[in-house]
C-alpha cells in the first residue's frame, strides 16, 4: 500500500488523467486513455462512426464529398474527429484539420459568407505553413490576391479602418492571420462581411471555389489523386443567448440546409460538425449530404420503460474510467468500497463521456479529502451523486415537465414536439445535454438520468 | 443549493478542488448572501496565503470585465505567473449578473487558453439557477459548483474581508495573497459601492459623474434633473462619416444590452437644421461616445459639439459626459486631453473593452435612477414636513 503521501500523488495525477477537454488518440498521451467503444461487446455506443464518414470519402477518393458529424457536447466528437484525421493520413489523405473556435466566433449568427471566408483564411494559413520557401508559394500569393479582391474584402477593410495588409504581397501569413482574428474577434468586420456579400454570394462562391481549385493543386495533389481532406470542427457549438438563441439556431439551419450546395467544395471531402438540434429543426438536413452521422451517448439502459442496466454499456465505461485509473495503485476499483458504487455512479451519468469523467473527478477528490488511501462508502458516493443530480436538473423549468415526461414514456421526439414553438426549447436541452440519443440500431431519445428523478418526484 | 453539505464540509470540497487543479478550474459558487461571500473571499484568501499562491480580487468599484481582462492579459505574458496557478475570486454583480455572464460564457475558451489555476465565479442566491441559460458554455465545461448557506467554518463567523479592499489603489495585477491584512471591519472589496466605476475613462480634472455619491441631498437633486431618469437617449454616438459602420455595430450591440442609443448618419442629417441639429439630438442623451479617428477633428458629428452651447456654456458638464472610445490612432482634438478614451483600435480590444463601456454606462444609469427615486422621496417627505417648496 502506498504511503499517504504517495497515494496523494497518485490521486493528483489520476485527476490530471480525468480531464474534461479532448484527447488525441494520434498521439501516445491520448492513446493511453483513447477507449474505442465501437470495438467493446455489444457496441455501446453503436458501430464505428468514423467507419462511416471514412467509408464514403475512400469510395470516391479522387471525388468530392460533403458530410456531416454531429453529436453533444462534450461527448467525444473532437476525439473521433482526430482518430479520423490519423487514419485518413495513413492511408495517404492529405488532411486539414480546422478547429471552429479559432476561425470562428461561436457566440453570433453565422452565415454562409463568413463561414467559408473562415474556411479560405485557414486553408491559406495552413498551405503557407506546408509550402515553406517553395516557389509554389508566389502562386498561392496571387491565388489569396485574386480571391481578396474578387471578394471586396478591401472594401470591408477601408470601411472599418481595419488594415488586413492586403496590398503587401509578401506578408500573406501575417494577413490571414490578421483575418482570421478579425472574423472570430470583431464583430464590425463580421457584420461588415456578411452585408458586403450578401447580395453577391455567387459571385463569391465562384471565387471561393477557385481558390480551393488552386488550394487542392499547390496541396500537390494530381487530377486523379486523392482528393484532400477538410474537417470543419467546433460548428455544432455556435449558440446564441437568450432572444439570440433563436436567430443563431435559425442561422445554422439556413447554412446546412439552403446553402449546402456551398458546403460541397469540388475536388475535397468536407466534414461539418453539425449541431444536434438540428435534426428537430429540420429532418431533411442529411438528406442533402453525402453523409451523416451522430454519435450518442454510452447506451447504459435499454430502450425500455424500466431502463433495464445494460451490462455491456456498463462494462464499457468501466474499462474506459480503469484506463484513466491506470496511474494509481488498485485502479479506480480502489477508490469504492463496493463495486456496485461504481455502477451507480456510471448510470447517473447517462452515459454522456464528459459528465462521467467529471463525476469521477468528484469522486477523487472525496477521497482525496477523506482519507486517501480508504475507500468511499455508500454515503459518500450517494453524495457525489445527489450533487450531481442537482446541477443536471437546472436549467429545467415547470412547464417543460410535462412534455419531457411524455418524451421520456415515448423515449422519441415524433409526436411530443407537434407544438414547433417548443422545437427551439427542446434544441437548448439537447444542447445541455438534458435530452440524450442512444443508439441500439435505431436512434432514441430520453431524457438525462438527474432528470428522470426530477420527473419521477 | 447544491447538497445537504454543512458549509464546513462545501468548504473542505473547495479547498480539494483548488488543490488537485489542473489548467483553468471554473469554480461556480453560490453564497446566500453578502456576508457569506464577504466571509468566502477572506477564507480563500487565507488558503492562498497557505499555498504559496496568488489571490486575486478586482480592486473596489473596477468592473469585474476589465478587471478579468488585464488579469488574463498579465497571465498570457507571464508564464511564471500561470506556473503559481492563481486564485481569482470574481464577485458576479447582482446588478449586471446577466450581461457579465453573457460576456464570461463568450470568452470562455479566451480565458482557458491564457490563464490557470482556479477562477472562482461567486454569485449571490439563485446564482447556480440562472448560470446554465445565461452562460450555457461554461456550465458545460464546469469544474465543481459550490453552495454557501453561511459562511465557511474555520475561517469565523465574521467576515473575513480580501486584503485588496484595504488597499483600493492596489493595481489588481499586482494584488496577492502577499498583501497587507485589511484594518477589522473594511468592507469586502467585493461588495464595495461602485465609487470609482467610471475612473478609467474620465479626465481626472473632470466634476464627478452624478453616479457618485451626492455631496448632500439637495446637491445631488440638483445634479440629477436632467440626467438619465430624464433623458430620451442613454447615448448619443458622434462618429465621423468613415467610421459610420463602427458607430452602427455599437449601436446594435449597445441596444441589444438595453441601453437606449441615438446616432445621426450623415446622409440621413436634417440639412435644414444642420449642426445645431446634430447637437441638439447630442444633447437629449446622457452620456456622448465620440469615435476618435484621424477623420473625427474635421467632421460634421465634432464641429456640431465643439460649436454647441453647452460647450460654450458648460463645457465641464459637457465633458462630464462624455466616454471617448478610439477606433483609429489619431491625435484627437485638445477638448480630448485628459481623458483616456477606450481603446477600440484591434478586434481583441474591442471584444474585451466593449463590456467595460457598456457596464460603466449601465451601472452609471441604473445607481442614477436608484439614487433619483431615493431622492424623490426624501424631498417627498421633506414637502410634507413643510421644509421643501
Amino acid at each position: 500500500m502506498p504511503t499517504l503521501a504517495e497515494r496523494k500523488q497518485e490521486l493528483s495525477r489520476l485527476q490530471k488523467a480525468l480531464t474534461l477537454g479532448p484527447i488525441d488518440p494520434a498521439v501516445p498521451a491520448g492513446k493511453e486513455l483513447y477507449l474505442p467503444f465501437h470495438e467493446q461487446p455489444g457496441e455501446p455506443r453503436g458501430s464505428d462512426p468514423m467507419a462511416d464518414l471514412k467509408a464514403t470519402i475512400e469510395l470516391t477518393a479522387d471525388g468530392s464529398t460533403s458530410q456531416l458529424f454531429s453529436g453533444f457536447q462534450g461527448s467525444g466528437k473532437s476525439t473521433e474527429l482526430h482518430r479520423l484525421a490519423r487514419d485518413l493520413k495513413d492511408i495517404g489523405f492529405p488532411v486539414i484539420f480546422i478547429r471552429g473556435g479559432e476561425v470562428l466566433n461561436l457566440h453570433q449568427p453565422l452565415e454562409p459568407s463568413d463561414l467559408l471566408l473562415s474556411v479560405a483564411a485557414a486553408v491559406g494559413l495552413h498551405l503557407d505553413a506546408a509550402l515553406g520557401s517553395n516557389p509554389a508559394k508566389h502562386t498561392l500569393f496571387e491565388r489569396l490576391t485574386e480571391f481578396f479582391a474578387s471578394i471586396r474584402l478591401r472594401e470591408v477593410e477601408l470601411g472599418l479602418g481595419v488594415d488586413l495588409g492586403l496590398a503587401d504581397i509578401g506578408k500573406v501569413n501575417a494577413t490571414l492571420g490578421k483575418l482570421k482574428l478579425e472574423l472570430k474577434e470583431n464583430p464590425s468586420f463580421k457584420s461588415r462581411v456578411q452585408s458586403t456579400l450578401r447580395g453577391t454570394f455567387h459571385q463569391f462562391l465562384d471565387a471561393f471555389r477557385r481558390l480551393m481549385a488552386e488550394a487542392r493543386k499547390l496541396l500537390g495533389i494530381k487530377k486523379d489523386g486523392r482528393s484532400p481532406v477538410l474537417i470543419v470542427d467546433d460548428l455544432e457549438k455556435i449558440a446564441g443567448l437568450g432572444m439570440e438563441q433563436d436567430v443563431v439556431q435559425k442561422g445554422m439551419e439556413h447554412i446546412f440546409w439552403t446553402f449546402y450546395h456551398a458546403l460541397k467544395i469540388e475536388g475535397w471531402h468536407c466534414i461539418w460538425t453539425a449541431p444536434p438540434y438540428l435534426q428537430l429543426l429540420n429532418s431533411a438536413v442529411p438528406h442533402n449530404y453525402d453523409g451523416c452521422v451522430v454519435l450518442p451517448m454510452i447506451r447504459l439502459w435499454d430502450n425500455d420503460a424500466e431502463r433495464t442496466p445494460n451490462e455491456h454499456g456498463l462494462d464499457a465505461a468501466r474499462r474506459c474510467l480503469r484506463l484513466r485509473g491506470k496511474v494509481i495503485t488498485g485502479n479506480i476499483d480502489s477508490l469504492f468500497m463496493d463495486e456496485r458504487l461504481l455502477d451507480e455512479l456510471i448510470l447517473i451519468s447517462s452515459g454522456h463521456l464528459r459528465d462521467l469523467v467529471r463525476l469521477m473527478q468528484d469522486v477523487v477528490r472525496e477521497v482525496y479529502k477523506r482519507d486517501p488511501n480508504k475507500p468511499l462508502n455508500e454515503v459518500a458516493v450517494r453524495r457525489v451523486i445527489d450533487d450531481y443530480v442537482t446541477d443536471g436538473q437546472k436549467g429545467v423549468y415547470g412547464n417543460d415537465l410535462p412534455w419531457l415526461r411524455d418524451l421520456a414514456e415515448r423515449r422519441q421526439v415524433v409526436g411530443v414536439l407537434s407544438d414547433a414553438s417548443l422545437i427551439p426549447r427542446a434544441s437548448k436541452l439537447i444542447d445541455t445535454a438534458v435530452i440524450m440519443t442512444y443508439r441500439n440500431g435505431e436512434e432514441w431519445f430520453d431524457v438525462s438520468a438527474p432528470v428522470r428523478r426530477l420527473l419521477a418526484r | 443549493m447544491a447538497s445537504d453539505r454543512t458549509s464546513a464540509e462545501t468548504w473542505e470540497l473547495l479547498e480539494t478542488t483548488i488543490e488537485l487543479g489542473d489548467g483553468l478550474d471554473y469554480l461556480l459558487v453560490e453564497c446566500a448572501s453578502p456576508h457569506v461571500r464577504a466571509s468566502l473571499a477572506g477564507a480563500l484568501q487565507k488558503l492562498a496565503a497557505r499555498m504559496g499562491r496568488p489571490f486575486r480580487v478586482p480592486p473596489p468599484g473596477e468592473d469585474v470585465l476589465s478587471w478579468l481582462d488585464r488579469e488574463r492579459a498579465a497571465a498570457a505574458s507571464d508564464a511564471g505567473l500561470r506556473e503559481r496557478q492563481p486564485i481569482y475570486f470574481v464577485p458576479v454583480p447582482a446588478e449586471s449578473e446577466g450581461f457579465v455572464l453573457a460576456r464570461l460564457n463568450e470568452n470562455r475558451d479566451n480565458l482557458v487558453n491564457d490563464m490557470r489555476g482556479a477562477l472562482c465565479l461567486v454569485g449571490l442566491d439563485g446564482f447556480l439557477d440562472r448560470l446554465p441559460p445565461r452562460a450555457p458554455s461554461i456550465w458545460a465545461y464546469r469544474t465543481k459548483t459550490f453552495s454557501f448557506g453561511e459562511p465557511p467554518l474555520g475561517v469565523g463567523a465574521a467576515p473575513a474581508p480580501p486584503a485588496v479592499a484595504a488597499a483600493p489603489a492596489m493595481p489588481a495585477a499586482v494584488a496577492s495573497s502577499s498583501a497587507a491584512a485589511p484594518p477589522p471591519g473594511a468592507p469586502p472589496a467585493a461588495m464595495s459601492p461602485p465609487a470609482t466605476r467610471h475612473a478609467a475613462v474620465l479626465p481626472a480634472s473632470a466634476p464627478p459623474l452624478p453616479g457618485g455619491a451626492p455631496r448632500g441631498e439637495k446637491e445631488g437633486l440638483e445634479v440629477f434633473r436632467g440626467a438619465a431618469p430624464d433623458s430620451r437617449y442613454d447615448v448619443y454616438i458622434s462618429a465621423a462619416y468613415r467610421d459610420e459602420q463602427a458607430a452602427e455595430d455599437l449601436r446594435r450591440h449597445l441596444e441589444a444590452d438595453g441601453i437606449r442609443c441615438s446616432f445621426v448618419k450623415e446622409d440621413e442629417q436634417d440639412r435644414r437644421k444642420g449642426l445645431p441639429g446634430i447637437a441638439a439630438q447630442a444633447a437629449q442623451a446622457r452620456f456622448i461616445v465620440p469615435l476618435l479617428s484621424p477623420d473625427y477633428g474635421d467632421s460634421d458629428a465634432w464641429k456640431a459639439l465643439e460649436s454647441s452651447r453647452e460647450m460654450i456654456e458648460a463645457p465641464e458638464r459637457l465633458r462630464a459626459r462624455m466616454l471617448p472610445v478610439i477606433v483609429r490612432d489619431c491625435v484627437p482634438p485638445s477638448f480630448f486631453s485628459g481623458f483616456e478614451p477606450i481603446d477600440f483600435r484591434s478586434p481583441r480590444d474591442r471584444l474585451f473593452r466593449y463590456p467595460s463601456l457598456a457596464a460603466v454606462i449601465r451601472g452609471i444609469i441604473q445607481d442614477e435612477r436608484a439614487l433619483a427615486i431615493r431622492l424623490e422621496h426624501i424631498a417627498e417627505h421633506r414637502r410634507a414636513r413643510g421644509s421643501l417648496p
